[in-house]
């Protein structure tokens, strides 16, 4: 089969995701294959906005298409607004309880399993199930008419999302499959990690960024086949920067001249009470040590998924005057291209450092969330947070000794982004053209 | 003897205060909580003797990723159900089922797992809290009946 056209979904995809679209887009443009964005819900501006970052030729976004798919939005308010009156109105979570009465004899819940649990606690897992369906089905069928007629429309030969999250993205791909069109996985962030082993499968074919990445897709009972090992689109853009040309973009944008030593400080996104509370406790432990200190500059910079939120209300003591607060869409790894150091929570922004070289503080912190062994390459240096201000002391002292543990940063490298060789897009450009021969992991 | 105070405010923290002192209970742990998700916060923690709900291995369940972890867990539940409800091909798609084992699991279960491990592990004998008309009150209430705890009421 010859491909012709590729769709592309957004739908709150933070600007990692449309940048790698972007990147790939413009591998494909090269092999003839137009790609068209289909922006759920979203203004089409931050497709034009990250294409003008990424210094993409804007010229050809007419004939490449750009749809929108808007539609839903007023359903989505009344839908939001009539499920928010009922909750405060009837308190209707509270039937989905029924509280065991003291005449029943209680079953011991100590050896019970979450089912068992679930009955003796006497939770209505009916009412759950039903009011879903209620309140969502009818949305869900308007959702899949309205993809059904757009897949009708563009007729493409495959379907690119990146998160299977919401419900728009996903009766996308309903009607996708309903109407035998093929769907590739560009995941979002590193890739799935191990808690994604027990999702259903929504995609045909996966794009894997790392060894690492193709793991855990095999976890979802995905064939060795329906895997392609690229490597991440991200690491193209960044393999030729000049530190000279970002430090002359970053003086216009920010008016910051950056003779200092420049801190990059990386938050965790501001989606969740919990983030904003790390996040708010780090810039004042930063602050307490580095606050107004002539030699240093702060770069405090905002997760990359915040501009949709747009949720800075919390970094209001980032108020030092060498503190600068960088937009959720700035380039990270542009920014890690002018620091000296990097201060951060366990994240993947962690592995772009090691790419860079950046020298980089993790501060302990269990979120529940199981991260994948980064931590046994010793590329960074893992601390405590009780220990934070300690070591942020030495480090203005010049008393701290980063790790440098260069051959394990080969390892580190390669097996969290595979290669490092400005061909990633282009890879996976060649697997959409090529996904009936396969290309195997 | 375990013996717990769930206080919503300052209010609610002075009645404790009272309790504890008339009653002269040594060793009783002061936690907070609210009647909207996550349900078991630290606002009040700031207050002095209120506890950490980290302290009695809850972590923040505004980060939680429960129905993630436990997804075929919960699709095992909810899809028994769905299916006798669920006429239909497209809502019983698991296009459309991972969006309600996110629901159950994010909206209920990542609380009931999250009060199972506080009940299970500290066996309160004595829960203090102003039940509501609402999920978590009748829940906390439902876990004290099957745990066998007591219930006392935040009055003067």
């Amino acid at each position: 089969m010859s491909v012709k056209n590729v769709l592309f979904l957004v739908r709150r995809s933070d600007k990692i995701s449309i940048r790698r679209y972007l990147l790939v887009a413009r591998q494909l443009e090269k092999l003839n294959i137009k790609s068209c964005f289909m922006n759920i819900s979203e203004s089409p501006d931050v497709i034009k906005e990250t294409a003008k970052e990424l210094n993409l030729d804007m010229g050809y976004f007419p004939e490449y298409g750009m749809d929108s798919y808007r539609i839903c939005r007023p359903l989505e308010l009344l839908n939001s607004f009539i499920y928010r009156l009922k909750r405060t109105l009837f308190a209707r979570d509270r039937y989905a309880v029924k509280v065991i009465s003291n005449d029943v004899e209680s079953i011991s819940p100590d050896n019970a399993n979450f089912s068992e649990l679930l009955e003796i606690l006497n939770f209505d897992t009916d009412f759950i199930v039903t009011r879903y369906y209620e309140e969502s089905y009818p949305r869900w069928s308007f959702y899949v008419k309205r993809a059904s007629d757009k897949v009708k429309q563009i007729k493409p030969d495959y379907i690119v999302y990146d998160l299977e999250m919401h419900s728009e993205i996903r009766s996308f791909l309903y009607a996708a499959k309903k109407n035998s069109v093929r769907i590739i996985s560009m995941q979002h962030g590193e890739g799935f990690g191990i808690e994604y082993a027990n999702i259903p499968r929504l995609a045909d074919y996966y794009i894997a960024y790392s060894p690492w990445n193709v793991e855990n897709i095999k976890m979802l009972q995905v064939e060795d086949k329906n895997i392609f090992l690229t490597g991440m689109p991200d690491t193209d853009e960044i393999y030729d920067y000049s530190s000279e040309k970002i430090r002359e973009e970053f003086l216009l944008r920010y008016n910051l001249p950056l003779n200092k030593k420049m801190i990059l400080v990386a938050l965790r996104p501001a989606s969740a009470d919990g983030y904003i509370k790390i996040n708010t406790q780090l810039i004042e432990d930063i602050g307490a040590v580095f606050g107004n200190n002539p030699s240093y500059e702060i770069l405090i910079k905002l997760h990359n998924s915040d501009y949709i939120t747009g949720n800075r209300f919390c970094y209001k003591n980032a108020r030092y005057s060498n503190f600068k607060v960088i937009d959720s869409d700035y380039s990270f790894s542009k920014l890690l291209k002018i620091s000296d150091y990097m201060i951060t929570h366990l994240s993947s922004c962690v592995v772009d450092a090691a790419l860079m070289g950046v020298s980089t503080i993790v501060i302990d912190f269990d979120d529940s969330g199981i991260v994948p062994d980064w931590n046994s390459y010793g590329v960074f240096n893992k601390i405590a947070s009780s220990r934070l201000a300690e070591t942020l002391t030495d480090i203005k002292n010049n008393r701290y000794s980063f790790k440098t543990a260069n051959e394990a940063r080969e390892r580190f490298i390669t097996r969290f982004r595979f290669k490092y060789d400005n061909n990633a897009a282009r890879r996976i450009a060649e697997v959409i053209q090529s996904c009936d021969v396969g290309v195997k992991a | 003897m375990n013996t717990f105070f769930l206080i919503r405010n300052e209010k609610e923290y002075r009645i404790a205060n009272n309790i504890i002192e008339k009653r002269n209970q040594g060793g009783v742990i002061m936690l907070s909580i609210s009647d909207i998700r996550p349900y078991l916060t630290n606002q009040c923690a700031y207050l002095k003797n209120v506890s950490q709900w980290e302290d009695f291995d809850i972590i923040d369940l505004s980060l939680s990723r429960f129905w993630l972890k436990n997804y075929k867990q919960i699709e095992g539940i909810v899809q028994k159900k769905a299916e006798g409800f669920y006429q239909n091909e497209m809502a019983r798609s698991p296009y459309f089922i991972l969006g309600l084992v996110w629901h159950a699991g994010d909206t209920y279960y990542k609380y009931i797992d999250a009060l199972n491990i506080f009940f299970k592990k500290h066996r309160p004998q004595i829960v203090y809290f102003n039940p509501k008309d609402n999920f978590f009150s009748k829940l906390v209430i439902s876990f004290m009946k099957a745990y066998g705890t007591k219930h006392g009421f935040l009055t003067l």
